[in-house]
């Protein structure tokens, strides 16, 4: 759903002297500040810094208004001229930055109805955002709070909330939400149809500055501007915050506040009767009690105040490793990194709070660990496809994008991953032509897929995160209900048609390519530049002294200073840089491995050029390569892998590229790459399939625990691991503290995991692996029949009348509690449903029927009364019922082969990356 | 065959499968060429449409010869009857259709109402898995017989079903949704359509109709349930193929049943009429073609 330009394990990076030069200043001098608050004014909640203001009216007019922090070296650029280029780079970014962090690009109607009516997994707004629960929103939710949002007065008179007493809007006026800057003008548009918002989003005010700095369509990385007009960029659609950083509202012209008042027992704030959490009460222990009770929001007739949403910086705006709140609840936006990726946030969950548990459509997108989601459950490929959210840091020195001119800087880094790439693109005036050629793309998601190139990336995932869904993907998905006709299988997302008839599409990509200058200039977070403040929960660190201390540390007594580090980066360079290097793989196009083994480097030539950094201070070493190797090779838990959304006649097939579904089944040696039991029946290839991109590692001391489904160390505890949430007591749990202690914490004990043989690693019951499972009894096939009947029932009459009857009969069949996660999401379903159907067609009596039924599903899925994942996920794939049917959450990339000692340097000299 | 067994498959209750469904063609004229293969223009007057789509087409490049017609591509809108399956056979065409169709106004009043029963869609399919009931052809006729209509009330934005039960009198048309004779009590709302995202449709939601009914409407515990929430979860969408004329889709459990036809009935509530506008969002797409006033095509639905 969320771009992850990097990929699965998390990277890392030293900083530089101008980068921390920054960072101090920024963390010292006052931040922009916004105006005093004044009764009956515009909101503001402190003096702080308030996130960028692109969109206001205020920069729109008058540039000495306009506020945004980089936190790179492009800021110095805000005290250019106006007109200069270098402003404007400045200007482009910040408009990058801003759209990231908060555009929704017309998604909200999705949030709240097609979720709800369609796909039957909305989410509990009220359960996840009510400002009752703003303490709570991190430990449950893994939320950021908005630092400009407050909790409001619960009535008119004395101030019981968090907001200053010159804000006079009670609970009541913003229906149970947090206030937030914008509501005063936002909530007038609430179950008015007269008014439309659009015309008042604050995303209007873009064009206006565009106008003002002359920022017209660019058509490549660092191009110039076109005189092409962008498009109006009211549909940009920020709407104002829910709460938490990312999320987003906007006002819903239906809205009736009588018929709410009456629904909810006369309280409008409350949510009580339409939401959940009336019902389990708030809180991480009552949570999952929440859903015991009943709610409206699968009643579409119920029209909420709000339409809620999403933006990229949803799950991609995350606390900063660097600087950790002292209060999680209560964050400051120095706090808060828009790129940094939430490892701490229960995605799935909050986007199916709203749905029953049990329910096959909750199970089915349930994903429980933290930090991860399934980009491919909502648009179902029926592939279990967990991926974290990535930081996304040093892009610009990331192979595939390095300007050509700075090779000689670069000395490692070589011109790889030219693909055939057919798709749109800008010609110089800003049209777009339609064509095929070969081109030098950027591996951007964990199996390489979006590979048309990074703007293509970044616009499609907005189409992941729901933009324009009603208008442009929608008809595209597979309809789990449906068999025959449209709806029943994906067909591709057709690009060109979406950018004609949405303009919330059109909208953002005629301003991609700010976002992409932003994302591709996010420097990363050192922990030398880390620091615990005082008195922070779970804190008490100084990274620098930490690295320090890792820096002069000796081998042994008779050894130089520093030899330690030395010694970390030498066996790291024999070690793990054959991967995890700008070197890596670059003698041969393909790839990384050749006759099974991975190629050698030059260990020395790694060595001397591992810390070395250009002159603006960034580390040129990747420690990465971005090849796509055979998951046979890192062996690590293989469903994302087999992800399809991106092969030819799929969804996404217009973001690959031809050169990535034409990746070959076998490996160069002529071995057979995949031989996966589920997939027997592909006999060439795979459309592409059944690669992980080599990540890099810079910035791992951050973004533990590992690989590309967060399964790899410890987890972070969670009220969704409690034992009867489906997780096994016995694993090992971290409370979820963004401090730097914490973080550090984590990583140690999932670097020891990372070196542990495989089946020294954790375990679940007597199987070798973590194995995540379903947490609730899910009902499988329900069937509903009348029971037999005589022939005289078809004398129409006597057929209504046997409507009557009260003990219909039901073929159910149930899947308990504790199938494996892995294995239940990645179900052929239809394949299922269609053998059973002809299982018990022949059968003449609704009774046998649903004892031969219940025999196929014995027989599907093996003894469910006691269920053993292994046999489930083999017997699946086998009958050629799975997409895929790997179980091991922490199984693969096993590097046991070290010495303690070893061991020990190279966490050490990655803890410094 | 002597057992009946009415059959819903659920995926949490689910539906019907298979027969071949050319894809290829599919797209060509549904993706490839969306709406411009045959323009909804809605109101808008036959010149009109062919003027602003040339020049749509124009403005993006195209230079393909595309037909325009007023309202939808089968047949003349204006003229259609409710016996549309004679001239539009197969679920395909109605797939088609319907999908080029917006919602009208919501209705008030009586519709007669025409079962349509697809061989290669919906319940059918399931029959033709020998699984569902023991002819095909008593579907319809059961389906005829059993349902003849509905009552829309746009006030209470509620409906009921004109039921053929046993001992129940139709010698006249129902006037008003207090008329005891009918059954299966819904309420009315804009919403998704499961079949066609880009706009809405007219929904008809059993799902708490028991729960909500309006003051002064009584209902059947006996058989109104049966289309409910703890039933089998009815959702109908409507859309307007021409005022007093629409075209339905009916769903259990979120799974594709049958299409259906509504005609009003002259006398028994409002009469329909072009000058009314859509009740419901009618997407981004028409905005592109038709260029209205940005009030008319807000993105947040009203």
């Amino acid at each position: 759903m969320f771009l992850r330009p990097s990929s699965f394990a998390k990277m890392a990076s030293l900083s530089v002297v101008l980068i921390t030069a920054i960072l101090v200043t920024w963390a010292c001098k006052p931040r922009n500040s916004a105006s005093k608050v004044k009764e009956g004014d515009a909101y503001a909640y402190d003096d702080s810094y308030v996130g960028p203001n692109m969109s206001s009216p205020e920069c729109a007019a008058d540039a000495s208004k306009c506020k945004c922090f980089l936190g790179n070296e492009y800021d110095k650029y805000a005290s250019e001229p106006e007109g200069s280029p270098k402003k404007k780079e400045w200007y482009r970014q910040c408009i990058g930055q801003e759209l990231w962090a908060f555009a929704t690009g017309t998604s909200s109607r999705y949030h709240t109805y097609t979720v709800a009516q369609r796909q039957n997994v909305p989410g509990d707004t009220a359960l996840v955002f009510h400002t009752d629960d703003r303490e709570h929103r991190f430990k449950n939710w893994g939320l950021v709070n908005d630092p400009n949002c407050c909790r409001p007065r619960s009535k008119a008179g004395a101030n019981d909330g968090t907001c200053p007493d010159s804000v006079k809007f009670t609970q009541e006026d913003t229906y149970g939400m947090d206030f937030c800057p914008g509501d005063e003008e936002l909530l007038k548009y609430v179950g008015n149809p007269d008014m439309d918002y659009t015309k008042a989003d604050k995303g209007c005010h873009l064009s206006k500055l565009e106008d003002r700095i002359k920022a017209g369509i660019r058509t490549t990385v660092g191009g110039d501007d076109t005189a092409a007009k962008r498009s109006d960029s009211c549909y940009v659609e920020l709407g104002t915050s829910l709460g938490a950083v990312g999320f987003r509202k906007f006002p819903n012209p239906r809205f009736d506040r009588e018929k709410w008042k009456k629904l909810n027992n006369g309280d409008v704030a409350s949510w009580e009767n339409y939401s959940w959490r009336e019902s389990g009460k708030k809180g991480a222990p009552n949570y999952g009690k929440a859903k015991a009770g009943t709610n409206r929001i699968d009643d579409g007739s119920v029209e909420p105040p709000f339409h809620s949403s999403q933006s990229c910086g949803s799950c991609h705006v995350g606390f900063a490793p660097t600087s950790p709140p002292k209060d999680v609840a209560n964050p400051k936006w120095e706090n808060i990194q828009y790129a940094i990726g939430n490892t701490f946030i229960h995605d799935t969950e909050i986007h199916a709070s709203g749905a029953p548990q049990g329910g096959f459509e909750h199970e089915y997108i349930m994903y429980s660990r933290r930090g991860v989601v399934d980009t491919s459950a909502a648009t179902n490929d029926y592939v279990y496809n967990p991926g974290t959210f990535n930081a996304i840091i040093n892009l610009d020195r990331r192979p595939g994008f390095i300007d050509p001119k700075l090779k000689d800087q670069f000395p490692n880094t070589i011109d790889r991953f030219k693909e055939v790439v057919s798709t749109y693109r800008r010609d110089v005036s800003g049209k777009f032509v339609y064509g095929t050629k070969t081109e030098q793309i950027a591996h951007i998601l964990k199996g390489g897929e979006d590979s048309v190139d990074a703007s293509g990336g970044i616009m499609r995932v907005y189409a992941n995160i729901f933009s324009c869904t009603e208008t442009c993907l929608a008809n595209h998905l597979d309809d789990p209900k449906s068999f025959s006709g449209r709806g029943s299988r994906q067909t591709p997302f057709e690009i060109e048609q979406c950018r004609r008839d949405c303009p919330g599409y059109a909208a953002l990509e005629d301003r991609v390519y700010d976002i992409l200058d932003f994302l591709l200039h996010v420097r990363p977070n050192d922990l030398k530049d880390a620091k615990d403040p005082e008195g922070v929960e779970g804190g008490g660190v100084d990274g620098a002294k930490i690295v320090e201390e890792i820096m002069q540390k000796k081998v042994d007594e008779s050894s130089e200073p520093g030899s330690w580090y030395a010694a970390g980066k030498q066996v790291f360079g024999e070690k793990c840089a054959k991967c995890h290097s700008n070197m890596a793989g670059q003698e041969a196009r393909a790839g990384l491995v050749e006759n099974g083994n991975v190629r050698d480097i030059d260990v020395n030539k790694f060595v001397a050029n591992a810390d070395k950094r250009d002159e603006a201070g960034v580390r040129q070493e990747w420690f990465g390569s971005d090849v796509n190797v055979p998951q046979k090779v890192v062996d690590t838990f293989r469903c994302r892998s087999l992800h399809t959304n991106h092969m030819e006649g799929h969804l996404w097939e217009g973001y690959g590229s031809d050169t990535y579904r034409g990746r070959a089944r076998y490996d160069v040696a002529g071995d057979d790459v995949f031989n996966y039991p589920e997939e027997r029946l592909n006999k060439d290839n795979l459309g592409g399939r059944g690669f992980y991109r080599n990540i890099s590692l810079i910035n791992a001391w951050a973004h533990a625990p590992f690989m590309h489904n967060n399964g790899l160390g410890p987890d972070w505890d969670s009220p969704f691991l409690a034992p009867d949430r489906g997780s096994p007591t016995k694993w090992k749990k971290l409370e979820p503290i963004p401090s730097v202690k914490q973080r550090l914490a984590m990583y140690q004990q999932s670097m020891e995991q990372l070196f542990m043989p495989e089946d020294k690693r954790e375990k679940t019951g007597n199987i070798p692996f973590k194995v995540m499972t379903t947490a609730n009894p899910i009902t499988f096939i329900s069937i509903p029949m009348i029971p037999e009947l005589p022939d005289s029932v078809w004398k129409l009459g006597e057929f209504a009348k046997s409507l009557l009857v009260e003990d219909w009969g039901a073929i159910k069949v149930g899947i308990p509690a504790g199938m494996p996660t892995a294995v239940f999401s990645s179900i052929r379903i239809k394949q299922v449903m269609h053998d059973l159907m002809q299982a018990i067609k022949d059968e003449p009596t609704p009774k046998t029927k649903a004892i031969a039924a219940q025999k196929f599903i014995d027989g599907v899925f093996g003894n469910l009364a006691n269920p053993d994942p292994r046999k489930i996920a083999s017997q699946l794939a086998q009958k050629g019922y799975s997409n895929c049917a790997d179980i091991r959450d922490n199984g693969g990339h096993e590097f046991s082969d070290m010495n303690d000692t070893q061991k020990a340097q190279i966490i050490d000299f990655v803890k410094t990356l | 065959m002597k057992n009946a067994l009415f059959v819903t498959l659920a995926l949490t209750a689910s539906s019907v499968f298979a027969a071949d469904f050319d894809y290829t063609a599919d797209r060509e004229f549904q993706i490839k060429y969306p709406d411009l293969a045959c323009v909804d223009t809605g109101p808008l007057a036959r010149e009109e449409a062919e003027a602003m789509t040339a020049a749509k087409l124009q403005e993006m490049g195209r230079k393909d010869k595309i037909e325009v017609k007023r309202g939808p591509c089968f047949g003349d809108a204006k003229n259609a009857t409710a016996d549309v399956e004679q001239t539009i056979t197969g679920s395909e065409y109605l797939d088609r259709l319907y999908a080029r169709l917006t919602s009208g106004p919501i209705p008030h009043g009586f519709y007669n109402g025409k079962v349509i029963i697809s061989r290669d869609r919906g319940i059918k399919s399931v029959a033709e898995l020998g699984v569902w009931m023991p002819k095909e052809d008593k579907i319809e006729k059961i389906a005829e017989r059993m349902w003849s209509g509905k009552y829309f009330d746009r006030d209470k934005m509620y409906l009921k079903n004109r039921i053929n039960l046993d001992g129940v009198s139709w010698n006249s048309l129902p006037k008003n949704i207090e008329d005891k004779r009918m059954k299966f009590p819904a309420k009315l709302y804009c919403g998704q359509s499961l079949f066609d995202s880009r706009r809405e449709s007219l929904v008809i939601d059993y799902k708490y109709g028991i729960e909500d009914r309006p003051e002064g409407v009584e209902t059947d515990k006996t058989i109104d349930w049966l289309a409910g929430k703890k039933g089998l979860a009815v959702r109908d969408e409507v859309r307007m193929i021409r005022p007093g004329l629409l075209l339905g889709r009916a769903y259990m459990h979120g799974a594709f049943g049958l299409y259906f036809v509504l005609e009003y009935a002259p006398g028994t509530g409002k009469d329909p009429s072009w000058d009314e506008p859509d009740a419901c969002w009618i997407g981004h797409q028409r905005q592109i073609l038709t260029k209205k006033k940005p009030s008319d095509y807000s993105p947040r639905g009203i």
